[in-house]
């Protein structure tokens, strides 16, 4: 049987959040305008934000840095986000990977209607 | 440093085999859909086994998920509506990927809040039955039709209207499960909502049909259609909206309307009567005035004249009951009479 001491575990561990970290980085600085500092500045305050709603795997954090690094890291204390706050705290939703679900499904409909309505709005269609 | 969770989350990575994950866990969807068949985003819902409980909301797509779930019953209940507010209308099975749930279910212990009892609520200007059922998780007639709002009922005759100061009774929801198992997805309607907004377009008296026409409701997607062969546009609108901009197009010129929705006042009130009149296309003053202006009573004649009575110019009680039951009523056109006659 192989046992795996709490060192070891630790060390592992330690691996698995660098790399993470790394995966991180290198995902904001493909999809968003950052530069290496930015990014390293973004990442572990988005972690530390993250664990503030509970969110801690993996695919959990790639939507929160995408969150972050579009709305800025401070999102959430923004009068007109409140919603976004008050849907990662939800209690009516019991896991915190639904909860930011939910967000960022909410997120990308709204851009949805947004862009529909735009097209609605130029008046050619009414004639 | 690592957090004991950031160690549970390594663990459970570094661990995780794609095969094991999936082994017998099940998930369980639910699509809420609303009386015009779109989803219904934000519905709370709980599933329940024994003392212990999931909890989730419906997305903007309308769908909650269940995951991590045991091949078992389980009882569903959305938890914020009142047992008239929703019915389930269809089950269909999920197919192999959907059904399988590589997700933890965060089981929690399951409370029984009181909910007995109501509340009775004094109306706010811009209150409706509609958005406070919307509010309160009740479908919109169980307000109404409520043996404690008879007399307000009596007083007020439609359920689109609220006067100030009104006090409406509330009731408690009344909670109701069914019992669901994971491979299936529930097909829930939500009962009076949105809600249904008719209009009816005149153009100089006459109904502007087959119109093409588009109605901006703020953070809402823009809904588009044409009015029918009597000029009535119907559309679905949150009940929780409270002001649209209608655009169309008459005459070769681009027209838009300010809609303020759930605003109409009693019939028989003053700022009641005028609403209605300006409505349907006379122009009296907006801010009640007692004498009645000279625009008042313009516009109250030209009604009177149209409609065949006495022409005084004042708002008596048999021209504001006119005004009530045009406006409120569904008289599908106008009396063919008087210089508004129509061909005239």
């Amino acid at each position: 049987m192989l046992i795996i001491r709490s060192e070891q575990m630790q060390a592992m561990t330690q691996v698995w959040s660098d790399r993470l970290e790394q995966t991180l980085k290198d995902h904001v600085q493909e999809f968003f305008p950052l530069s290496a500092q930015e990014a390293a500045v973004l990442i572990p305050a988005a972690r530390a934000k993250a664990a503030s709603y509970d969110l801690y795997n993996e695919r959990d954090l790639h939507r929160f840095v995408n969150v972050c690094a579009e709305e800025g890291i401070d999102f959430d204390l923004k009068p007109e986000n409140a919603w976004m706050r008050t849907m990662l705290l939800d209690p009516a939703v019991s896991s915190p990977s639904q909860r930011l679900e939910l967000l960022t499904s909410t997120r990308e409909h709204q851009a949805r209607v947004q862009a529909d309505n735009a097209s609605l709005a130029a008046p050619q269609w009414l004639r | 440093m690592i957090s004991a969770a950031e160690a549970a989350a390594a663990a459970r990575s570094l661990s995780a085999s794609p095969v094991s994950a999936c082994q017998n866990r099940f998930a369980v969807e639910v699509l809420m859909l609303g009386e015009d068949a779109a989803p219904v985003a934000g519905v709370a819902l709980e599933l329940r086994q024994g003392n212990a409980c999931l909890r989730s909301r419906t997305s903007a797509e309308g769908v909650a998920r269940f995951d991590g779930l045991d091949a078992s019953t389980y009882t569903l209940c959305p938890c914020e509506l009142d047992l008239d507010a929703w019915t389930l209308e269809a089950e269909q099975p999920l197919s192999e990927d959907q059904a399988r749930s590589a997700g933890k279910a965060n089981w929690a212990s399951a409370t029984d809040e009181d909910i007995r009892g109501g509340t009775l609520h004094t109306a706010a200007a811009d209150d409706s039955v509609d958005r406070l059922a919307l509010a309160h998780g009740l479908f919109p007639a169980t307000v109404w039709q409520h043996p404690r709002n008879d007399a307000l009922r009596k007083a007020r005759q439609s359920r689109n209207v609220l006067a100030q100061g009104d006090a409406l009774f509330i009731p408690a929801i009344r909670r109701k499960t069914i019992a669901v198992q994971p491979k299936v997805r529930y097909i829930l309607k939500r009962h009076g909502v949105p809600s249904r907004l008719r209009l009816r377009l005149l153009d100089d008296f006459q109904p502007l049909a087959d119109l093409a026409w588009t109605l901006a409701v703020p953070g809402e997607a823009t809904v588009q259609g044409r009015t029918d062969a009597d000029g009535v546009l119907q559309a679905w609108v949150s009940a929780a909206a409270s002001s649209a901009v209608l655009s169309y197009i008459a005459n070769g010129a681009l027209r838009e309307l300010n809609i303020s929705l759930g605003a109409l006042l009693p019939g028989r009130v003053a700022g009641g009567w005028r609403q209605r009149l300006r409505n349907l296309g006379f122009a009296c003053d907006a801010e009640d005035r007692q004498p009645l202006s000279a625009a008042d009573q313009r516009a109250i004649g030209r009604f009177q004249e149209y409609w065949g009575l006495p022409v005084t110019g004042t708002a008596d009680a048999i021209t504001i009951e006119k005004i009530r039951s045009v406006h409120d009523g569904r008289q599908a056109a106008p009396p063919a009479h008087g210089k508004y006659a129509s061909g005239s």
